[in-house]
């Protein structure tokens, strides 16, 4: 555990805070979709839009005391993980078409993710 | 198209630049939470993140949606320029080939969108004029 603490430039607390949130704001994308094939301004897309800015807010508040306990780059180095999140939402959620391409571009954001994360040398 | 690339590319220049000025809010000490939250430079910074909103949308109308990973992937390399010139942050090599990384995962995820044939749907998706957007804080 403190080796890993001297690692990263956050606490392991603060860590698990960025990620739940990155994980939150990749949700604002489905509820965005959901709103997208809704009809426009029924009852639904209010929702679901309403749901994006929810969700948008939240972050918004969230980010904010993130940026305090950490550096922007530090930060920034772990917000692709939402388009890996974004991914599993469209296998599972929408049933969409995943193919290697878009598999393999994953692999290789985490793979850069986990080389910046720990970069702190 | 180009010229509406370009417009995107600005959005997302713009957007960096907010985050920026989120993280000198974020630097600050303030006497209440509330403060935190309601004071000039974040107020400017969400009011930019709302500018290129509707610039990105106006882009959208002609890029197709497919390209976003690849297109504001490009944040993912102004950030930390603007860290290091405007923050005094500092990066590690190690740091940096990870931001060049991620960058070049988002143009293959972007090849792999195109291959499924989401340009197609986005473009059909804009003529029946049904809203997609996407949020970025």
């Amino acid at each position: 555990m403190s080796k890993r603490k001297e690692r990263l430039e956050v606490s392991l607390k603060w860590f698990l805070i960025l990620h739940l949130s990155l994980m939150l704001n990749s949700l604002a994308g489905t509820a965005s979709k959901m709103a997208g094939r809704q009809k426009f301004l029924s009852l639904k897309f209010f929702f679901f839009y309403g749901l994006v800015l929810f969700i948008t807010f939240v972050f918004a508040l969230i980010w904010q005391q993130v940026l305090k306990h950490m550096s922007l780059t530090f930060a920034f180095t772990n917000k692709p993980i939402t388009m890996i999140y974004s991914l599993i939402w469209t296998a599972m959620i929408w049933r969409e078409p995943v193919n290697g391409k878009m598999v393999l571009g994953a692999l290789v954001i985490l793979a850069g993710i986990i080389l910046g994360v720990n970069g702190n040398d | 198209m180009i010229k509406y690339v370009a417009l995107w590319l600005f959005s997302v220049t713009v957007s960096s630049f907010a985050q920026v000025l989120l993280k000198k809010s974020a630097n600050k000490t303030y006497e209440s939470r509330i403060r935190e939250y309601l004071n000039p430079i974040v107020v400017i910074s969400y009011g930019i993140f709302f500018a290129s909103t509707i610039l990105t949308m106006v882009a959208l109308r002609v890029v197709p949606y497919a390209f976003s990973p690849m297109i504001e992937g490009v944040s993912y390399i102004l950030i930390p320029l603007f860290g290091v010139l405007m923050l005094k942050e500092k990066i590690s090599k190690r740091r940096w080939i990870g931001f060049m990384v991620i960058l070049l995962g988002c143009v293959i995820y972007t090849s792999g969108l195109s291959d499924s044939g989401a340009m197609k749907k986005t473009a059909a998706r804009t003529q029946t004029g049904n809203i997609q957007t996407e949020t970025e804080t």
